[in-house]
């Protein structure tokens, strides 16, 4: 049966159909013999799969696995106070000064090249990203990071002097944890954890300067 | 995230440290890592090794885990990278079929050939069908969450399952007596 829709009968294996769909699927199978073979083929493969599913590891890896994440890397303490802090949290104080919300320019907050977006591995989950991209994606993050420091920095000036100073607080702790990460990297190039969590580090800079730009817009709204 | 993660209060106090609750995510989930790394990269030593490096990859970036995702999805997520690391730096490695190596568990002796098949059949599929139908039809995965990791519509997931699938029947049509698709 040429005509008929193949991925159709997939889903209809996989109990995906709605009912006008399944009726139709139903009948071409009550018609033709070759397609209803095609169905058991189907229901076979999808068995013989799932039985093939369950595997035991054949040894034990949590005592390597618990060695390693012990083995904790110098920037580690850093890397993890600088990432555990909300980007907004500085901008509390500010967002009640402002009388309206801005729906902020393009200029202000033009989206990062895709390539930021894609390797932002552990931080924006779910996937970190494959070795060969890493290089890519860090010289991604820097060029975005350059180009949001520069508007930050000529729009926090409308930003309460205490929220600049918490601004100034929370840029310094990610840059401290790069600093650290960067040192650790140079000693140990070929540290892909190391290498994540520096990409995760340039996202959460990011993300502060983000947040840093739209908390002066809408400052400069409200005033 | 649609659904609660079952492993959230885990996850929670590993990011503190608890070790106790990393070794139950641990316990809990890898064995469904291993296999999904086995029949991916076709080699059960290459598997273990993503199995650990997931693992130590997973604990050390809990703290940068948002939870967009459940903690398995995550999980998956970067087995995946790893796995897809693994075949890149097998692709020169030259081993025995999977199945020479691997038992098929619990076979009974009359499906055993045909698994054994199907082990193959599954190791030769490109790596793009081989991801799908392994995470669909062998560890049951929803094409929501495979959408998700695999970073492309539902309708593209089924769409590859379906094309992985018709991949496979032409491979095992001599061993399950039926005709090449």
């Amino acid at each position: 049966m040429p005509d008929f829709d193949d991925e159709l009968l997939s889903a209809y294996v996989d109990g995906d159909l709605d009912e006008a769909e399944r009726a139709e699927v139903e009948a071409a199978l009550a018609a033709d013999p070759v397609l209803a073979a095609r169905r058991e083929e189907l229901l076979t493969l999808k068995t013989l799969a799932r039985e093939a599913g369950p595997v035991t590891l054949r040894r034990d890896l949590w005592p390597e696995i618990r060695a390693a994440v012990a083995r904790r890397p110098p920037w580690w303490a850093a890397a993890w106070e600088a990432l555990r802090q909300p980007a907004l949290a500085w901008t509390g104080t500010a967002a009640a000064c402002a009388v309206l919300v801005l729906v902020v320019g393009q200029a202000l907050l033009a989206p990062e090249p895709a390539a930021v977006e894609a390797p932002a591995a552990v931080a924006k989950a779910p996937a970190p990203a494959p070795e060969g991209d890493v290089e890519a994606a860090r010289a991604a993050y820097l060029a975005a990071i350059q180009r949001l420091a520069q508007t930050a920095e000529s729009e926090s000036a409308r930003l309460p002097p205490k929220v600049q100073e918490k601004l100034r607080s929370s840029l310094a702790q990610v840059d401290a944890a790069i600093d650290e990460c960067e040192r650790a990297l140079a000693a140990a190039p070929g540290d892909p954890v190391g290498h994540e969590a520096l990409l995760a580090l340039y996202d959460k800079k990011i993300r502060v300067l983000r947040a840093a730009i739209r908390t002066a817009s809408e400052q400069g709204v409200g005033s | 995230m649609s659904a609660v993660d079952p492993d959230t209060e885990l996850v929670s106090r590993a990011r503190e440290g608890d070790e106790r609750a990393m070794e139950r995510l641990y316990r809990r989930h890898s064995d469904v890592i291993y296999a999904y790394a086995l029949r991916v990269t076709a080699h059960a030593d290459a598997a273990e090794d993503v199995v650990q490096e997931t693992f130590v990859r997973a604990f050390r970036g809990l703290p940068s885990f948002e939870g967009r995702s459940t903690f398995r999805t995550w999980l998956f997520s970067i087995a995946m990278n790893r796995a897809r690391t693994a075949l890149k730096r097998g692709a020169n490695r030259r081993e025995a079929p999977l199945s020479d190596r691997v038992a098929a568990p619990e076979a009974p002796p009359d499906g055993g050939w045909v698994r054994r098949q199907l082990t193959d059949a599954l190791a030769s599929l490109p790596e793009g069908y081989r991801e799908v139908v392994v995470l669909h039809d062998v560890l049951e995965l929803e094409h929501q969450e495979i959408a998700e990791l695999r970073k492309c519509s539902v309708g593209t997931s089924k769409s590859q399952l379906h094309k992985a699938r018709a991949r496979l029947r032409t491979l095992l049509a001599p061993a399950m007596g039926g005709q090449d698709a």
